[in-house]
């Protein structure tokens, strides 16, 4: 516990990227943010589609329930069939493009989140690097024939790519920064109530599935009662080569307050009182609009009779693929503005 | 009454999603009179629910749908003939001199002559609008005495037993699963448990929303079919006919329960009955059903079917016998 007090908040983003949890399969991941988020007056619940429910009560007179929402997920293979020859044909969990799979290392691990096989997306040989699809690609495992294959792995298995993370000035560099960094924004945040409780009530949901499609948010918010919504997810950056400016975020320009995405227009009025809230408080922070993606703020917004959502976003580069980028200063905002919402008394 | 007679007496009655009262009205009749209850919805789902000789611990939930894709008529010409839209996917591929019946009339599906011409448009799928129906009628004023803009078609009903000991006919896609479920309530059953007959499957698990929503279930498992792979082409993995039934892990709608999905394959293989697990395949209703309210932990079976969406689907009455083997099975330890 005393590490846990007293680590960076860097530190988590070490602690989480590596825990394999693909869509469908987030127990390793789970069990983590549950330990982590153990401590106080917190209580916490998994429901039947896996989110994890993290419940921590505010004291504040007018408080409202905060309803934070970051998916533990990552994307992933799922192995459909062993080949005679001992390759695996596998489905992708989520979005992946070939050009960002095709020679990834990926890893099999064990229920305890232990690295059991290794294996490299390859192509099949004679396809253009230009025009191949993922039915083009093939999981070499080292195995020399069917049944080498399958002492290894069985149709059902799932992989993800091998972690990895290095830091280089205020950038860091690491697998699953989508959305593991969202995940770590979050336990950071909630730790900084250890000596002094919220003003508001506040459920963190750590969400299954959302890479397949946001399946596990919206069930997760039925399952409770919350006034406001906010998603806490990377969103993509319009500053590398070649960008096509079909997005606004850039690192280093504070944290991304969504507008829209191409599941969700957040609520206005509630992306004001953020921005003006991270103003007084000398908060960074840029706007984040999309044309594409979905993230869970798009989930929760229809859920009953509909729940007013904002998105607090984390820029970031090279998203599903082996390494992605993000900049420390940013998730330091998002960490800070996750906490000024938490403990300041507001309204919409 | 066999289960292969009950899959003829399904698939013989039409039921184009949305106008799925010919079925549930078998469905309802037959389950009341195996001492069920029976209600339906607003969205004309058929529930039913069936005391065990347990109660279970929990709701648990088994879900078929009722429908079948179809036509559905958009205008009636000056020389009588009928332009349709689809409802659902039925395949394009097969369905010009098919023979259906529009609200009980009897019609042939043709198709513009200068498209058979063309080379090039040979070799295509026709689009629907180059589709037309003909009930041999003299001119629009006698058409519309017999049709009516929004009427239904379905394919002829033709539902028999062949080869063999295989099956053929219409919509045994949904039909099949219908079946065991039928079947199911018919005979004694281990624990408490609720079927859902659902409308509108084929346009995108429309009904099975708000039968979920409805029931809050504990546990769910939806019973469906995929494409059987025994044919020429066909792709593995997958499951011919005989093949039993697969349990699905992922398919195109829903990451299925994992628990739930090895419970069911490893009762399979204790009870010697023939499955597979199933890595893929399109969306069932599993996903509906998997995160209607606050969840519920899901899991899909999936019977093979030779040419679905077609007038002549093929299954092996066998494989329905299987399925219904392995939910006995599952509702005495549920």
């Amino acid at each position: 516990m005393e590490y846990i007090e007293t680590a960076p908040d860097s530190d988590l983003l070490e602690r989480l990227h590596r825990i394999p949890g693909p869509s469908g399969q987030e127990d390793c991941i789970r069990a983590e943010l549950q330990r982590l988020t153990a401590w106080g007056g917190n209580t916490a619940r998994t429901d039947a589609l896996g989110n994890l429910i993290v419940f921590c009560p505010g004291t504040g007179e007018h408080k409202r329930t905060l309803l934070f929402s970051a998916h533990m997920d990552t994307v992933g293979l799922m192995v459909t069939e062993i080949t005679d020859e001992g390759f695996l044909r596998f489905a992708p969990l989520g979005g992946l493009l070939p050009a960002d799979l095709a020679r990834a290392q990926v890893v099999f691990c064990d229920p305890a989140g232990q690295e059991r096989a290794r294996g490299v997306v390859v192509p099949a040989e004679e396809k253009e690097s230009k025009s191949f699809t993922l039915d083009d690609l093939y999981l070499d495992i080292g195995a020399g024939s069917k049944s080498e294959a399958e002492a290894l792995v069985q149709p059902g298995d799932c992989a993800v790519y091998a972690p990895v993370l290095f830091r280089q000035g205020q950038r860091v560099f690491a697998t699953f920064l989508d959305n593991r960094a969202g995940c770590a924004a979050l336990v950071a945040a909630l730790n900084r109530f250890r000596s002094q409780p919220p003003y508001h009530d506040l459920y963190l949901v750590f969400s299954a599935q959302e890479e397949v499609g946001m399946r596990g948010a919206r069930p997760a918010a039925f399952g409770l009662r919350a006034d406001y919504g906010f998603g806490i997810d990377v969103t993509c950056t319009a500053d590398q080569p070649g960008s096509d400016h079909s997005a606004t975020a850039k690192l280093g320009g504070g944290a991304a307050l969504k507008l829209m995405d191409h599941s969700v227009l957040c609520d206005r009025p509630l992306l004001h009182r953020m921005q003006q809230l991270a103003a007084e408080k000398g908060i960074p922070h840029q706007m984040d609009i999309m044309k594409v993606g979905g993230t869970d703020a798009g989930a929760i917004q229809p859920v009953r009779e509909g729940l007013p959502v904002g998105g607090i976003s984390l820029p970031c580069r090279y998203t599903h693929s082996p390494v992605e980028c993000i900049d420390q200063t940013d998730f330091q905002a998002v960490v800070d503005l996750i906490q000024a919402l938490a403990e300041s008394e507001w309204t919409v | 009454m066999s289960l292969t007679e009950t899959i003829l007496a399904l698939s013989n009655r039409p039921g184009v999603s949305s106008w799925e009262e010919p079925v549930r009205d078998y469905l309802a009749a037959e389950a009341q009179a195996a001492g069920c209850s029976t209600e339906i919805d607003r969205l004309g789902n058929l529930i039913v629910r069936k005391k065990g000789t347990h109660p279970a611990q929990g709701t648990v939930l088994l879900t078929v749908h009722m429908d079948e894709v179809g036509l559905m008529i958009t205008d009636i010409t000056e020389e009588g003939y009928l332009r349709f839209d689809l409802v659902g996917k039925p395949d394009r591929r097969c369905l010009i001199g098919k023979q259906m019946l529009v609200n009980g009339v009897p019609g042939v599906i043709g198709i513009k002559a200068i498209h058979l011409t063309d080379r090039e448009e040979t070799k295509k799928v026709p689009s629907t609008d180059s589709l037309y129906l003909d009930i041999g009628a003299e001119d629009e004023a006698a058409a519309k005495k017999l049709v009516s803009m929004g009427d239904v078609a379905w394919f002829r009903r033709s539902c028999a037993p062949f080869g063999a000991g295989l099956v053929k006919g219409p919509a045994l896609t949904g039909r099949i699963p219908c079946a065991v479920l039928l079947e199911l309530l018919r005979g004694p059953v281990a624990a408490d448990c609720t079927v859902a007959f659902t409308v509108q499957q084929e346009v995108g698990s429309r009904g099975a929303f708000g039968a979920a929503f409805r029931v809050k279930p504990d546990a769910a498992v939806v019973v469906d079919t995929i494409p059987a792979n025994d044919v020429p082409g066909g792709k593995r993995p997958g499951l011919g006919l005989g093949g039993g039934v697969g349990i699905a892990l992922r398919d195109e709608g829903a990451l299925y329960d994992p628990n739930l999905s090895a419970a069911l394959y490893r009762l399979a293989q204790e009870k010697n009955l023939p499955a597979a697990l199933l890595t893929g395949g399109s969306a069932s209703q599993g996903g509906t059903v998997q995160c209607s309210r606050a969840g519920t932990k899901t899991t899909a079976i999936k019977l093979p079917v030779r040419y679905g969406g077609t007038p002549a689907c093929v299954a092996d009455p066998a494989d329905a016998e299987t399925a219904l083997a392995l939910l006995r099975a599952y509702l005495e330890q549920v």
